[in-house]
């Protein structure tokens, strides 16, 4: 329960409120936890790299387990200082645009945890998401790197 | 086990699973449960064409193991696959099945 409810809270700290019956919201919780947990933001949750890039099955065993409270926002978790001005900078770097948090969130795995070089990184993800635009793919990557690497 | 029984607990398996690509897809879609996955993103990580891809997807709909529902993203109709609790089951029995027949005749056994 706790880690729903840091979720929770990082959610409101986005002002994200999502309905879970959303196919787009559910992508948006799974990308953005992945990139707060790279971006230093401490959660549990391990995520491992399946078609749709990152992606963690407990944390959609809790979200829908949770769905009442992630919808009305309800949690008792208070974030950190530190943790806060992380969300903020996903805020001002990445949109939550699902697309780019896809791409942002696939690029991110590659970089952070395969520790793969840029072009590498690149490659796969427009290998992986070559149903998006050369430019959306772009524009993630780039956001992301200003979010992770800058 | 042996190898004589496993052959006759194979028999309760839906031989029309086994295909490499009805295997992947009943993978893949109980990975994501009920988060279900485009059609799009099926193309792109399973590598195949849209006549396979498509016919497989029809084919396992049809046995009651996946079914299909538009969704919205980012203002474009999409459609997305979820496994069925009857596909769970048939995938969980496989599954099963195989690990009991790689541990018979895998390497491990030589």
């Amino acid at each position: 329960m706790n880690q729903i409810n840091k979720v929770i809270a990082c959610l409101n700290e986005l002002e994200f409120s999502p309905d879970i019956d959303k196919f787009e919201h559910r992508i948006i919780i799974q990308k953005v936890i992945f990139l707060l947990k790279l971006g230093g933001v401490n959660f549990n949750y391990d995520f491992e790299l399946y078609i749709r890039g990152p992606y963690c099955r407990t944390l959609t065993k809790d979200i829908y387990n949770n769905k009442d409270d992630i919808e009305k926002s309800n949690t008792d978790s208070k974030l950190t200082k530190s943790e806060k001005i992380i969300i903020n900078r996903l805020k001002e770097k990445l949109s939550l645009k699902p697309s780019i948090l896809e791409i942002a969130a696939t690029y991110a795995y590659f970089i952070k945890i395969e520790e793969l070089n840029h072009i590498e990184s690149s490659n796969k993800v427009k290998k992986m998401k070559h149903f998006f635009t050369v430019g959306r793919i772009y524009e993630g990557v780039s956001k992301v790197r200003e979010f992770l690497l800058d | 086990m042996s190898f004589y029984e496993l052959l006759e607990e194979s028999s309760v398996l839906d031989s029309k699973v086994f295909s490499q690509i009805r295997l992947l897809l009943l993978a893949v879609l109980e990975i994501h449960d009920r988060d279900g996955i485009s059609y799009r993103e099926l193309k792109a990580g399973l590598n195949v064409s849209d006549g396979v891809l498509y016919f497989n997807l029809k084919e396992l709909g049809k046995m009651g193991y996946i079914e299909e529902e538009q969704v919205n993203f980012e203002e474009k109709k999409l459609t997305s696959y979820y496994i069925t609790e009857q596909g769970k089951e048939e995938w969980n029995k496989i599954r099963v099945w195989l690990s009991k027949f790689l541990k018979n005749v895998g390497d491990d056994k030589k």
